[in-house]
């Protein structure tokens, strides 16, 4: 089960251009297994939903590390509105610790601010060149931390996080702002963040695996009602007319249960009327050749009239075994424990009579003691009686056909030897198929037969596992054997 | 000895009664259950029986006789002839089954044989070629002359010409002579079979029957007529 699941073919794997939705479809003519199928879609599905997952979060934490960054630059920016100082009389001033302003002026953590006036002047700065690096942002007026390219000292371009705010003063409105050169918190965050989507990716491919595990079981579990449904169907005796009960089938099989009945009625009514039909046709064609042959019999001789009856007695036994064949190719062996030595036996001592009339002697050997089999006793006695009777019509007036009954290791060995013509070696294997004809011989209807008694006999044997053949005898003649299992 | 036949199809049933009464027997036909059941409050010596008929299967008059105890010969016709159909006739108590289409001859025959049967059983007249076994006295009859023959020849001739035609079994031919046999004695009672057989032949040779006990190895005798050539 396992290894079928993963033997996907090969083509499958191979996303075929133009239409990668084919990678959901199989290769035409191929079912391939229900539940691979549908653990590579779901497995497909939980794919594209981890991936979604897993970049919704890497950006939500892209989000998150520029909020925290808007956030200091917001503080930053209260922190220096907070210590703005406007004397009247004197000029602007920046009232905050040394130490501040010191970094302030070092750029540090990469802070740089300027204030302008109302009319655009530059009134202080935390640099002497700081308005450089700030250049861009002047005029812009950006209310919300937005990035901006400056220009660095040494003249390369360098990103930077810009805010502006307004401050109201009694002397009037002054715009303060706000730069943060990106590269430097930037790093740290996005170390972190970097660091814990990788982590997320990592730690989601054994999850990824770890699901499709229990979805297998899941569906395993869900097609179990299918298997046993299964085991139900092959054990249904269907010749007996049985149907599968609707009791603990779950609801969605329901509709397959009930359709597979319904085909199983349908079935059993058509068998039903084919075997009615068989057993018609018997009344119908074996009464009127029964009052042929008996009308014929009453007439005084006249000339011809032993041919006539060979010829009804030939299409008395052509239909007899067209309808022996038709009945029996529909019914099943009924098997049960039987005495084959005394089946045989009797068999051959039913024949006696019929062998005296062409002039021909019976004799069996078979083992003193009863050899008790699982057989059909009716069955096995009508393929016997077929191999007997060709074997009686094949041999030369004052033969003997010899009967055997031998146990063989495991087998039994069922022989039927003649003195007859022999079948040539090319053809013994055509033999036991319907409507093989022997070899022409010269003298017409005396043993013509329909070609089904020995395809009767291989379907007698094919019934009881066992097996028809038949070999060239030596010094002439045939050897028809019939092996069952002891 | 009266013949009844149940049989729908009127031509053959006519064609039956005609044979059966060129070879000496009454015949009367019925072609339904219920005139054949109507019938039957009169004695038959046998009964030939169709098994599908207007109003029902054969097989349910054979039954329902055997329930009354009748235990008439019925031999049992049919165009059902596989050998299952045979079982359930003979199961359910018909002593013969004939398969149809069949020969006249033959159907004489089997009624000889059945009737044969039942006369061995009553004590009556045993017969075969020109031998004549009277069962009551044991005494035998050949070409009309008294023959005479031991105790072992008779009980043999007796099963023999009881199935004449027909082969007999060792097992039962060697349990009439002997009763039960047990293994051990296994090989003197065969050996002794065949020394009665071989005496009981030489008895209908010297006398000139027109009878002949044939072999089948392996499986039984058989007595059967020598037809003149």
């Amino acid at each position: 089960m396992k290894s079928k699941l993963l033997n996907f073919p090969k083509s499958f794997l191979k996303p075929r251009l133009g239409q990668p939705w084919a990678l959901l479809a199989l290769p035409r003519g191929q079912a391939g297994s229900l539940l691979g199928r549908q653990l590579f879609r779901i497995g497909l599905i939980l794919l594209v939903f981890g991936v979604g997952l897993v970049a919704m979060t890497g950006w939500l934490l892209n989000q998150a590390g520029d909020r925290i960054q808007d956030e200091f630059l917001r503080r930053q920016a209260a922190e220096l509105v907070n210590g703005m100082q406007d004397i009247p009389g004197g000029p602007l001033q920046m009232r905050l610790p040394n130490e501040t302003l010191n970094a302030y002026a070092q750029r540090r953590d990469g802070y740089t601010f300027m204030v302008e006036n109302a009319d655009g002047l530059i009134t202080l700065e935390s640099a002497p060149m700081a308005r450089a690096y700030l250049a861009p942002a002047m005029g812009m007026m950006a209310q919300k931390p937005t990035l901006l390219n400056t220009m660095s000292r040494d003249g390369s371009a360098e990103a930077m996080y810009i805010l502006t705010m307004p401050v109201h003063t009694p002397r009037g409105v002054y715009y303060l702002t706000v730069g943060q050169n990106r590269t430097i918190d930037d790093a740290l965050l996005a170390t972190a963040t970097t660091e814990t989507f990788n982590r997320l990716v990592l730690w989601s491919a054994p999850f990824l695996l770890l699901a499709l595990m229990v979805v297998w079981s899941v569906l395993q579990g869900s097609l179990a009602p299918l298997y046993r449904l299964s085991g139900k169907v092959r054990a249904l005796d269907v010749l007996g007319g049985e149907t599968l009960a609707l009791e603990n089938v779950p609801r969605e099989l329901r509709p397959l249960v009930e359709s597979f009945n319904l085909l199983l009625n349908q079935l059993t009514r058509t068998l039903e009327a084919q075997k009615g039909l068989t057993a018609d046709t018997a009344h119908q064609l074996k009464t009127p050749l029964a009052v042929l042959q008996a009308r014929l019999e009453q007439i005084d001789p006249f000339k011809g009239k032993e041919l006539l009856l060979k010829d009804v007695q030939r299409m008395s036994r052509l239909v007899r075994q067209l309808l022996h064949y038709a009945v029996l190719s529909q019914q099943t062996a009924n098997l049960h424990p039987t005495d084959l030595n005394a089946t045989v036996r009797t068999v051959v001592a039913s024949l006696v009579p019929l062998a005296r009339k062409a002039d021909i002697s019976l004799a069996y050997d078979g083992p003193e003691a009863p050899l008790v089999v699982q057989l059909d006793g009716g069955l096995l006695t009508e393929a016997i009686s077929n191999l007997i009777d060709n074997a009686i019509r094949h041999s030369p007036a004052k033969g003997t056909v010899d009967i055997a009954l031998t146990p063989r290791g495991e087998y039994l060995d069922i022989d039927v030897k003649d003195r007859g013509p022999g079948i040539p070696p090319t053809e013994q294997a055509l033999v036991f198929t319907r409507f093989w004809q022997g070899p022409d011989v010269p003298h017409e209807g005396h043993h013509g037969g329909a070609g089904l008694g020995l395809a009767l006999v291989a379907e007698v044997m094919r019934q009881h596992n066992g097996q028809a053949s038949v070999q060239s005898r030596e010094g002439g003649g045939s050897v028809f054997r019939l092996t069952l299992k002891a | 000895m009266r013949i009844l036949i149940v049989e729908d199809e009127k031509s053959l049933a006519g064609l039956m009664e005609q044979t059966l009464k060129q070879h000496g027997y009454a015949a009367n036909v019925v072609h339904n259950l219920a005139d054949a059941r109507a019938a039957l409050t009169q004695p038959f010596d046998a009964i030939i029986s169709d098994r599908r008929l207007p109003d029902g299967d054969g097989l349910d008059l054979v039954k329902e006789l055997r329930t009354q105890g009748n235990g008439v010969p019925i031999l049992m016709l049919t165009a059902l002839g596989m050998p299952k159909d045979r079982v359930t006739g003979l199961e359910a108590g018909a002593d013969d089954y004939l398969g149809k289409p069949f020969s006249l001859f033959e159907l004489i025959a089997r009624i000889k044989a059945l009737l044969r049967r039942t006369a061995g059983a009553k004590g009556l007249q045993l017969e075969a070629g020109n031998v004549v076994l009277d069962t009551l006295h044991d005494t035998v009859k050949i070409a009309g002359k008294s023959a005479l023959f031991g105790k072992r020849e008779v009980v043999l001739l007796r099963h023999l010409l009881q199935r004449a035609g027909e082969v007999v079994g060792k097992d039962v031919l060697e349990q009439a002579l002997y009763g039960n046999t047990n293994k051990e004695e296994g090989g003197d009672s065969r050996n002794a079979l065949e020394v009665a057989i071989h005496r009981l032949r030489k008895l209908l040779e010297t006398n000139q029957a027109s009878l002949e006990i044939i072999t089948v190895r392996g499986v039984g005798y058989m007595a059967d007529e020598i037809k003149a050539a």
